[in-house]
């Protein structure tokens, strides 16, 4: 058992994901902003210390003086104060508002979000109603409203500008609260023993900030903004008192003889709000969970293949295949690492034939299917060599048109969710009629009623009346048969089915099995179905791929494999299933963890494992081998048990 | 026969439908759980398996004290739970422990292994601090868990690694009973069976008392002393383990039995009836399975069929039952 301690955790995510940091300044724009807040912020700060005139000092002899006139350097508004020691001096008093109003908003705002969200029901009801109605009223005019009702003054323009902002803090804090309410570790802390007050402490609000600093960084400049345009109405800032936006109200009437008065203030105001709303974005996209490891660069139309992978199959190579995989690899690279995920795949599907293809999460089971049509996301994804062929094409040399063509027509998907494949805006008839109508020009009744066949093949109950539901209408098994009538829709030589029955239960899984037999058998079409059951693979497959860190380690016809494994890994893989009908026989579990395929040894991947490894095992890769009648397999003792 | 150490009575749970205000209460509810009678004895695992959404989670929230029954009781050594809840709650926690499915979304990402393990020996055992890093030690050991990985963060650790600090963090209070919702479901077959033997190791050298919530038969059958089988809400059968896998009674344990893809036998479909699973929110009158069940009678739809004797310890919700024996084949692969 120590064996799996010593793998410990083979997951090194610092080299996979930057920093912080790192990511914050990899964006651009996002340093500019921190550029710009900085500088503002410094100047804000040593104010006082800067050898300024006073402020609010008049000399009506030296007003409206332009800019760069001797001792003004920005020259001197109606009353002959300093504009420059004015703007920074208001410039101050705006970013602290500013500031000030963020956190009182972002405190009460968070609190009642997180109460709200936390202890839900009629708590929940009553304070987001609360919430709900600050929202009802325009913006500006409720802060407006607060200022006439408190009085003109800095204060409570920071006062309204706060309130006004509540909402945006509630609404967000008691989205992210709710969701991780419900996530098991909040029960698991209950099972410890801690008492409501602490869960919230200890397990929600540190999983909370990285919201609320969010929601700070984009509403700050916002609120920067609404003060100034309260002060400019005359509300906020008090003569003689400089901030931006009363330096502003009191140039506007000036905009023509000296421009100089306005226009100063006013672009002050639009670089500090610039800069901070770019620093906010860049810091949105740092610390949004969603946007998180490279979501943000939208993978290509397909993916990239090597050179290495372009060149044309021989003919007749593989003349009686429908689909045939040749010496396939796809990789990922991600940082500095590469990480293998698919190494050398080869095999072939037969029109009527069924080839599994079996192993744990992580072997490369998926990627393998995917890599047939170029699915696999780039970045970071690459094939990096091998073939695919299909009617003496190689589909890897395919420009985007002809794969387009080929995907969902004669080489058709499923995948384990439907929900990834059904858009739910639509009724499922018009998504099945939809991909009839962009492959075979059907009118739009005739594509309709072809949906509705399908629907029937399928075996849907009141096919056309289902034709009219939405997706979310459907039960799991359901919509599962949707896909495949989908799939089925073009006539396809080859079907790949990707986990097609995981996420159903087994009764419905029984069924779907029973389908696919049954329209593979009866279109004549090649079906390759994945699947980390070997009980499925059992019931549908004729012949299956086992595959292990990214390689097939055996493949044969099924009852082959599974009477007599010829690799130590399918054979120990069989012996820890437990099996319905053995009753309590022992299981014994294959100690350890597959390797990770960005730091895979030189030798069989499968030897640390192994009970049947030798030395001969581990200096060189092992070649997949042809062992009796249709059987290969990847390892230099085939066959054997441990003595 | 072991004394009895966790017994539900009658035990229901509805969601939704009780609106705050007058017009809100009108509202359909949704029962999760129907009235479900279950013991379980001291030493033994119980088994509970059904399909998703039948109630599986729901009926196990309410046995360790995680929610509230809507009505019936749990007994904890006789005792009541909601009562526990109330006036006893570390004393609950301390006897019913808690194993969740995800193993990763049941760690805090901010948290280390050892604050995760040293909650519950500071919150429900008040064990001063130089003995809650021994226990912290002795727990990682228990698990098979290397002792300097106590103070990295779950990400660092792979499924079956966090599935072992979620058992070891249930451990921690020394319950006498273990409620188990799905806790391999999650993982990969090779790390299934590690934890699979490890639990039943545990089980030994701790002398607990598991129930063991799973949809695979196959594990259930290999892990269990006694099976219930749900189906909205409802047990529908209750046997000793071998009795169950051998003789199912209840059509529906049989349909399920029959469609598990297993080595060397075809599944069969047919053991159902091609209708709809039920709207859980608006149940069939009378025997829920009844749409898709291939013994169904008109009378069948009528009311439904209690939880009845049929043998030795052998509980069916059915009216025409099948035959002792009938599902040998079933089960004799
Ligand atoms: N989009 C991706 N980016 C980076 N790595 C990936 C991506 N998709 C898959 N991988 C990696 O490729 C390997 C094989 O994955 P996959 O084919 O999904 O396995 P399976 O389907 O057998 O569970 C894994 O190591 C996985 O982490
Ligand atoms: S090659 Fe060696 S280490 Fe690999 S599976 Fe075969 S015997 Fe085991
Ligand atoms: S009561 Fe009737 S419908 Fe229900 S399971 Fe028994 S035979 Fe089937
Ligand atoms: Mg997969």
């Amino acid at each position: 058992m120590t064996a799996i301690a010593q793998r410990a955790s083979g997951r090194r995510r610092r080299s996979g994901r930057p920093g912080i940091w790192a990511r914050l300044s990899r964006n651009h724009l996002a340093v500019v902003g921190l550029g710009i807040v900085a500088g503002m912020c410094v100047l804000a700060l040593m104010t006082p210390l800067l050898p300024l005139a006073d402020p609010n000092a008049t000399d009506l002899a030296a007003r409206l003086k332009r800019p760069f006139t001797d001792g003004h350097l920005l020259g001197t508004d109606q009353l002959g104060r300093d504009m420059l020691s004015r703007i920074l001096w208001g410039a101050r008093v705006s970013i602290a508002v500013g500031a000030v109003a963020t956190i009182v908003a972002a405190t009460i705002g968070s609190l009642i979000g997180i109460v709200a969200g936390f202890y839900g029901r009629w708590l929940d009801n009553t304070l987001m109603r609360g919430v709900d109605m600050l929202m009802a009223f325009p913006y500006m005019l409720l802060a407006l409203a607060i200022v006439a009702a408190l009085g003109p003054g800095l204060l409570n323009a920071l006062f309204a500008i706060a309130i006004v902002n509540i909402p945006f803090f509630a609404r967000s804090v008691r989205g992210v609260t709710i969701s991780l309410v419900r996530l098991e570790y909040v029960d698991a802390a209950r099972m410890s023993g801690l008492g409501n007050g602490r869960i919230l402490f200890s397990e929600i609000l540190p999983n909370v900030v990285p919201v609320i600093v969010v929601t700070m960084s984009t509403t700050l400049g916002w609120m920067i903004l609404e003060t100034a345009g309260l002060s400019f109405l005359g509300l906020g800032a008090q003569p003689p008192q400089a901030d931006l936006g009363s330096m502003l109200g009191d140039g506007r009437k000036l905009a023509i003889t000296a421009p100089h008065v306005a226009t100063i203030p006013g672009l002050v105001i639009l670089v500090l709000v610039i800069g901070i709303n770019l620093l906010g974005d860049g810091i949105r996209d740092v610390l949004d969970p969603r946007l998180k490891s490279g979501a943000l660069s939208r993978p290509r139309a397909m993916t990239e293949v090597a050179p290495a992978a372009m060149s044309q199959p021989e003919r007749s190579a593989h003349s009686n295949a429908a689909l045939a995989l040749d010496r396939l690899s796809t990789e990922f690279r991600i940082g500095h690492d590469v990480y293998h995920a698919t190494r050398d795949i080869s095999f072939q599907v037969a029109p009527g034939e069924c080839v599994g293809i079996v192993g744990e999460s992580g072997s490369g089971k998926s990627v393998t299917a995917m890599s047939v049509l170029g699915l696999v996301p780039t970045p970071p994804g690459l094939i990096a060599g091998g073939q695919v062929v299909y009617q003496e094409e190689n589909l890897l040399a395919a420009p985007l048109p002809r794969l387009q063509q080929v995907r969902g027509g004669q080489i058709a998907y499923v995948f384990q969710d439907p929900l990834t494949t059904l858009n739910p805006l639509y009724t499922v008839g018009d998504q099945i009629a939809e991909t009839v109508e962009r492959h075979q020009g059907l009118s739009r009744r005739d594509a309709w009623q072809r949906a509705v066949e399908l629907m029937e093949s399928v075996h849907i109950p009141d096919a056309a009346g289902r034709a009219r539901a939405y997706p979310h209408e459907l039960s799991g098994g359901m919509r599962q048969r949707i896909v495949i009538a989908m799939a089925l829709a073009n006539d396809p030589d080859v079907i790949i089915a990707d986990e097609p029955t995981t996420a159903l239960d087994v009764t419905i899984q029984a069924q779907v099995l029973k389908l696919l037999d049954e329209l593979r058998r009866k279109h004549n079409a090649a079906l390759v179905f994945i699947t980390h059951d070997f009980g499925v693979v059992s019931e549908i497959c004729d012949h299956v791929q086992v595959m292990y860190a990214g390689e097939v380690v055996e493949s044969g016809r099924v009852q082959d494999v599974f009477e007599r494994p010829l690799h130590p890994y399918t054979r120990r893989l069989m012996s820890c299933i437990p099996q319905l009908g053995r009753g309590r026989n022992p299981i014994a579990a294959i100690p350890g963890l597959p390797p990770a395929v960005n730091d895979l040894p030189p030798g069989c991947p499968f030897a640390p494992r192994c009970d049947v490894a030798t030395a001969a095992c581990t200096p060189r890769p092992i070649s997949l081998a042809p062992h009796g009648e249709g059987r290969e397999v990847r390892c230099i003792r085939p066959g054997e048990s441990p003595a | 026969m072991n004394e009895i150490v966790l017994e539900a009575a009658s035990l229901e749970k509805s969601f939704g439908g009780r609106g705050l205000l007058p017009w809100g209460k009108g509202k359909r509810s949704l029962q999760a759980v129907r009235g479900v009678d279950l013991q379980v004895r001291k030493g033994e695992t119980l088994g509970i398996v059904g399909e998703s959404g039948c109630g599986k989670s729901t009926l196990a929230r309410m046995l360790v004290g995680l929610s509230e029954p809507t009505g019936g009781r749990v007994a904890l050594s006789g005792r009541d739970v909601a009562e526990m809840r109330r006036n006893a709650r570390s004393e609950l926690r301390r006897k019913v422990q808690f194993v969740f499915q995800d193993p990763l979304s049941s760690l805090n990402p901010r948290k280390t292994v050892r604050q995760i393990l040293e909650a519950p020996l500071d919150n429900l055992l008040r064990m001063p601090r130089d003995r809650r890093r021994e226990r912290v030690a002795e727990l990682m050991q228990l698990v098979n868990l290397r002792p300097e990985f106590v103070d990295r963060h779950p990400h660092e650790f792979s499924g079956g690694q966090s599935q072992r600090i979620g058992i070891a963090r249930a451990l921690a209070a020394e319950p006498k009973v273990m409620v188990l919702d799905e806790p391999v479901s999650a993982l990969d077959v090779s790390v299934q069976a590690q934890i699979l033997n490890l639990l039943g190791d545990l089980k030994q050298r701790l002398g607990l008392t598991y129930v063991f919530i799973s949809h695979d038969l196959a594990v259930v059958e290999h892990l269990c002393d006694t099976v219930a089988v749900m189906y909205l809400g409802n047990v529908v059968e209750h046997a000793p383990a071998e009795e169950i896998f051998r003789s199912p009674r209840h059509p529906y344990t049989h349909a399920l039995l029959q469609s598990v893809p297993t080595l060397g036998r075809r599944s069969d479909p047919d053991a159902l009836s091609e209708g709809e699973l039920p709207n859980p929110a608006a149940p069939p009158p009378g025997c829920a399975f009844a749409p898709r069940c291939p013994r169904a009678r008109d009378d069948c739809r009528q009311a439904r069929p209690p939880l009845e004797r049929m043998a030795d310890g052998h509980l069916a919700a059915c009216y025409y039952p099948l035959a002792r024996e009938a599902g040998k084949d079933a089960s004799q692969a």
